[in-house]
């Protein structure tokens, strides 16, 4: 059993000031970029790859695997590290930038010594104002430091970070959404193939990361891929930031192993369900992630296997929490608006599908629905999952799907042919509130 | 490299799309938003096809129990307009593949939840990709039972285009053509999500000289014409393939008529040429074809029959000495009408042959020439014949000094290009062949209408030396329809019986070919020619000019000849 | 009319060392503009932004109409955004959301007659840990009540 007990913080650590660059150096800070330029940048990716770390940015992609994919040779490459963290249920990177900004500094530089990249550019979301500004301060110390810049470290690698500032737009977190939205494009996600490390941003080899794997990165090179892989599940291992929210007693970020039980991480992380409430639901790695049944969540690990095992995926760890008061349908409701709302509108099936399965999951809301539109949601859901550019339309259809299904008594409850069955209160109802 | 398509094996060459391929080898994929002009998008999701490659193993490709290559399918479907075949691909359509016949009808589902199926009051009807591809691939009715969206109706992009967004399934080929084509980024789309829809920035127009190519390319009514709108069903119309003849490009085109009336142009798609294009004045060209037309033959005002006419001409040419007369010849006209009146006035003993010069601006980047003819490099040909063309200001001078008394004007118009007025009292005649009243038909003492370009058939040779055929696309006054073999019919005319025909037989000029008036009066001026088509007329010239020598009208058909770069210097042959 | 200052000049010329484009510059001085027209991006701001970076404004404005945080409309001098996305509603938000539009007498994308408030219901704000979760034009308020936001207008409006 992995477990939080003996687990040491490496990326979140309780040190105060840490986004000083004095106090980051005093802890080991920027030791791993030092042993990095050590090392032959192929070393470098091995080292990572060893590791086994996997991205934290929700798809879960080896890292070290996907930094071998920048050709070799002297093209102009580029590193994009996605700090858009506009998943619903998922507010991690935000606490890197605010308590560890250097873990990240370090990481990017890292990334781009091991894979010859001279610019970085940073896609913070728009909102995030407080966070770019903290993560500017920090890099404006890093500049005067040297590590960041010419000459790095007295290496001859020169490697510049640009912060970008998103402006409201879920999609630019998809990866090739937000390279042409870096472009000033309308960010439109891009055909694959050609993939990112093929043609990129300007059409040159680019690699794309979440915020919380470059933080990983520095870790890996600071303490080793050795020490690192056994750190949690070992298909899957290292540290991870667990995003808790909902009706918890006491939500926030948590740093811990991965592959840990998701009940330790609710009932004692966490403090338990709010007001001794019972559980109903647990959506595992950000909305997108299909929903969990109280039966799953007593066996599930937060890890690729352990989440895979009931039917889910690990996302981006982002754990959202519903007590049994919690009218699930009027969640979905919340959720279907806001895939719907951010759809870019490009590809048909999702522009036009995102909108007709918020409309249909609104009359389960009203309580005028059908069996005939449980149906319908299954097959629009099917005419939508993997017939589009990018991976929002199954984002938008899996919680549908999974809620609908793994939870079809609420559903056929709010049904208008059960309405006397059930008794249900058919005014909007708000989601159970404080 | 062999590709298989619903278990048909095709070898290839080069590294064409599935969809370039199978339209190709004649396999119909249902697509929106590819186009073959433009980049590619991959927005409407309408052309999936399942794909597989061949499965390889340590020893190359792997085979099954049967000897044939193990597939290895893709985890879901994919687009076949942005996926490159390779080899030993195996490619199923919605014709073996319930998956993609499946998903084909999901993606017509989608994209009518908010489309205002207002077929019978939209300008597309009949023509539209959505409709066809409905009617073919898409689903029976739709399960969807909420108020569509909302959107701009009635929008004028700008002085030609008219867009309605409620039928906009934005496929974005308007705003791909406008920036990588047109070279003029009026287009955007706006918003994001099922609000979006396709605008100008405010107070900016879409009125680039391409502007009205945006409408042929939507694959829904979603934007029209504003000179077409509501004008016309599409299947009342008859289509003939022809040319633009508003410069030296020659773009190819359709003339759409109703009613004996041009109604629209479209273009053609002839790559040598122009593509899949044309520019807007050159696409409303065609009102000249329709407007302010010469009808019946008229000597000082007052209107003759074709034999008095054609005596009359005898009479106005006799009345001065050849030596004192001449002629101008067009290049605007055919080669025939060009060459017959060379011919017959050479034999007349002319020696003043003259042409204008029409060249405005610079040629752009695209299509539109500088000169505004289309057909100079016809008489480059001529010249030969001719002898050596005389300039207008020449012409000018001659009749000012009197040593040139009688004009005779092949649809061409001297007096609307700097010949002044004054000089017309210096003319003791001047005879006008001419399609419009222009200024040189309103002087002339004797008007004889001519065959525009739009009723007649001859060649032009374009800038590029290519040799192209116009075709009648309406009949003249004594022609009928249906017995113009080269006249394009309507669905009408080839599919209803004749009580379903209610065209009418409206908007017929009175008029002639300039070659048919020429071989009437040869006799009674005493020059033997004969003329008796315009075939027949082309092989004489193809015979005396050695760039035309293996030219017919038969291999110029639709899409033209290129002529031998030497085109415009060749000397005559005899 | 808007014309972009000398200052603001400046800085555009600065974004647009930072790529290697200078379409790629379009964000950033989309927010210089709306910064400078008084949070909100006009037609003759956006325009001003297409010209600075020699783009065409259909471009421009194709870019800053994807994006819901360029505002196209005036808003008041309180942009009073409040999630009610999953982790907030579930902590109460839709309550909250009831409270303020009472309060204010506005509801989603309107802005109070006295121009002091503008009311938008808006997605995850990456506050989930700490719902409910409004923003005050750039800065976050969290953990909320009832109570809370009446104190904080309260504060707003000395
Ligand atoms: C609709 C959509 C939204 C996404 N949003 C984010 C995001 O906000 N942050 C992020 O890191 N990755 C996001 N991703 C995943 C990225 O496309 C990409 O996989 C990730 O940034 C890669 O980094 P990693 O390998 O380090 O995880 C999103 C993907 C999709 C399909
Ligand atoms: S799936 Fe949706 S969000 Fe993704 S590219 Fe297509 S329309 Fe845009
Ligand atoms: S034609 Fe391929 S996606 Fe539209």
């Amino acid at each position: 059993m992995i477990s939080l007990a003996g687990y040491e913080k490496v990326i979140l650590p309780d040190i105060p000031n840490l986004n000083q660059i004095a106090v980051y150096e005093k802890h080991g800070g920027y030791e791993g970029l030092k042993k990095a330029v050590s090392l032959s940048q192929d070393d470098v990716i091995n080292e990572v790859k060893k590791s086994g770390l996997r991205g934290r940015g929700g798809a879960g992609f080896p890292t070290g695997l996907k930094w071998s994919f920048m050709p070799k040779g002297d093209k102009v490459r580029y590193l994009a590290c996605n700090g858009d963290e506009g998943e619903p249920g998922t507010f991690k990177d935000r606490q890197i930038f605010e308590f560890n900004p250097h873990l990240f500094i370090e990481g990017t530089l890292i990334a781009c010594y091991a894979m010859g990249i001279k610019t970085a550019y940073v896609y913070i979301r728009g909102e995030y104002v407080k966070w770019i500004n903290i993560l500017q301060a920090s890099l404006d110390e890093a500049y005067a430091k040297g590590y960041v810049g010419q000459n790095i470290l007295g290496k001859g690698f020169n490697t510049d970070i640009v912060i970008h500032r998103g402006a409201g737009a879920y999609i630019c977190g998809e990866e090739s959404s937000l390279m042409n939205s870096l472009e000033g494009k309308r960010p439109y996600p891009r055909i694959k193939p050609p993939f990112p490390a093929q043609v990129g941003l300007w059409g040159q080899p680019t690699t794309i990361n979440n915020i919380e794997t470059l933080a990983n990165a520095a870790v890996i090179l600071r303490k080793g891929a050795d020490w690192y892989s056994k750190i949690g599940a070992e298909k899957h291992p290292g540290p991870v930031l667990y995003g808790i929210s909902g009706h918890v007693n006491k939500p926030g970020v948590y740093e811990g192993p991965t592959g840990m039980s998701l009940k330790e991480l609710i009932y004692d992380v966490a403090g338990g369900i709010k007001n001794g409430k019972k559980l109903k639901a647990v959506i595992p790695g950000g909305s997108s992630t299909p929903i969990l049944t109280p039966e799953s969540v007593e066996k599930a690990t937060m890890d690729a296997d352990g989440l895979r095992a009931v039917g889910t995926s690990m996302g981006t760890a982002g754990i959202i929490v519903m007590d049994e008061d919690t009218d699930l349908v009027e969640a979905l409701h919340i959720l279907s608006k806001f895939y719907h709302h951010e759809s870019c509108g490009q590809c048909t099936p999702c522009r036009e599908g995102t909108g007709w399965l918020e409309k249909i999951v609104g009359k389960f809301a009203a309580g005028t629905a059908t069996q005939q539109d449980y149906d319908l949601l299954l097959k629009i859901c099917a005419n939508m999952e993997g017939r589009t550019v990018c991976a929002l339309a199954d984002a938008a259809a899996w919680p549908v799907r999974n809620t609908i299904t793994r939870f079809k008594e609420e559903f056929e409850a709010r049904m208008i042919e059960n309405k006397n069955k059930a008794g249900w209160d058919y005014s909007m109802k708000a989601v159970s509130g404080v | 490299m062999k590709v298989t398509i619903d278990n048909i094996e095709h070898e290839v060459n080069g590294k064409p799309t599935i969809l370039e391929l199978a339209s190709k080898v004649g396999v119909e994929i249902p697509h929106f938003c590819y186009h073959p002009g433009l980049s590619i998008s991959g927005n409407c999701r309408m052309c999936l096809v399942e794909a597989g490659t061949p499965k390889m193993g340590p020893n190359g490709v792997e085979l099954d129990a049967d000897g044939k290559p193990v597939i290895m399918w893709g985890p879901k479907p994919t687009t076949s307009c942005s996926t490159p075949v390779s080899e030993g691909m195996v490619v199923k359509t919605g014709k073996t593949s319930k998956v993609i016949e499946d998903a084909q009808k999901g993606v017509l589902e989608f994209i009518l939840i908010n489309h205002p199926l207002d077929c019978p009051i939209c300008d597309q009807a009949g023509e539209c990709p959505l409709q066809e591809n409905t009617f073919k691939f898409g689903p029976e009715g739709s399960r969807f039972e909420f108020e569509k969206n909302h959107k701009p109706k009635r929008v004028e992009l700008g002085p030609n285009v008219m867009f309605d967004a409620e039928r906009c399934i934005n496929c974005t080929r308007c705003v791909r053509f406008s920036d990588e084509v047109a070279k003029a980024p009026q287009l955007t789309v706006i918003q994001r999500g099922d609000h979006n829809y396709i605008a100008t920035f405010p107070g900016i127009e879409l009125d680039n000289p391409y502007a009205m190519n945006v409408i042929d390319i939507c694959p829904v009514g979603a934007l029209t014409s504003k000179h077409f709108r509501f004008k016309s069903r599409v299947w009342e119309m008859s289509e003939t393939d022809t040319i633009c003849t508003g410069c030296a490009n020659g773009c190819n085109v359709k003339m759409w008529v109703k009613n004996n009336e041009i109604l629209r142009q479209t273009p053609r798609e002839n790559q040598a040429v122009n593509q899949w294009w044309m520019c807007d004045e050159g696409r409303l060209g065609f009102k000249s074809l329709n407007e302010n037309r010469v009808s019946g033959p008229r000597f000082k005002g007052s209107e003759l029959s074709w034999e008095a006419a054609s005596s009359q001409l005898a009479d106005s040419l006799k009345s001065v000495q050849a030596s004192e007369l001449a002629v101008v010849v067009s290049p605007f006209a055919t080669l025939e009408d060009n060459y017959a009146s060379i011919k017959f006035f050479k034999k007349l003993g002319v020696k003043t042959f003259v042409r204008y010069q029409h060249v405005k601006g610079q040629d752009d980047h695209l299509l539109i020439k500088a000169d505004k003819t289309p057909n100079q490099a016809a008489l480059d040909l001529l010249e030969g014949i001719a002898g050596k063309f005389t300039t207008g200001e020449k012409l000018a001078a001659a009749i000012e000094s009197g040593s040139i008394k009688g004009l005779v004007v092949i649809e061409e118009n001297p007096f609307g290009n700097g010949l002044s007025d004054s000089l017309k009292s210096k003319l003791s005649i001047l005879v006008s062949f001419s399609t419009n009243w222009d200024e040189t038909a309103k002087l002339a003492d004797l008007v004889i209408p001519a065959a525009s370009v739009a009723e007649t058939i001859g060649t032009f040779i374009n800038a590029k030396g290519i040799i192209q055929k116009v075709r009648p696309a309406k009949v003249l006054k004594l022609q009928n329809r249906s017995l113009m073999r080269e006249t394009g019919l309507s669905r009408w005319d080839k599919h209803a019986w004749k009580y379903d025909k209610w065209a009418q037989p409206t908007h017929v000029t009175d008029a002639k070919p300039t070659w048919e008036v020429l071989e009437s009066a040869a006799s009674a001026v005493g020059v033997e020619v004969s003329f008796k088509s315009p075939e027949q007329i082309f092989s004489k010239a193809a015979s005396e000019i050695a760039v035309l020598k293996d030219v017919t009208y038969e291999k110029i058909g639709t899409a033209g000849v290129q002529l031998t770069s030497s085109a415009k210097t060749e000397a005559v042959l005899s | 009319m808007f014309s972009f200052t000398k200052e603001n000049l400046q800085r555009i010329e600065a974004e647009k060392k930072k790529y290697p484009t200078v379409e790629s510059a379009v964000m950033p001085v989309l927010w210089i503009a709306q910064e400078q027209n008084g949070n909100w991006l006009s037609e003759a701001a956006i325009k001003a932004t297409a010209d600075v970076l020699d783009l065409s404004p259909a471009h421009v404005i194709g870019v800053a109409s994807f994006y819901t945080m360029y505002n196209k409309q005036p808003v008041g001098k309180y942009h009073l955004q409040v999630c009610s996305n999953i982790s907030c509603s579930l902590l109460g938000a839709k309550k909250l959301i009831h409270h303020l539009e009472n309060k204010l007498a506005i509801t989603h994308g309107e802005t109070t007659q006295d121009g002091l408030y503008t009311f938008s219901e808006v997605e995850c704000l990456g506050s989930c840990g700490t719902a409910p979760a409004m923003q005050i034009n750039d800065d976050y308020h969290e953990n909320l009540t009832i109570e809370k936001m009446d104190e904080l207008l309260k504060g707003l409006e000395k």
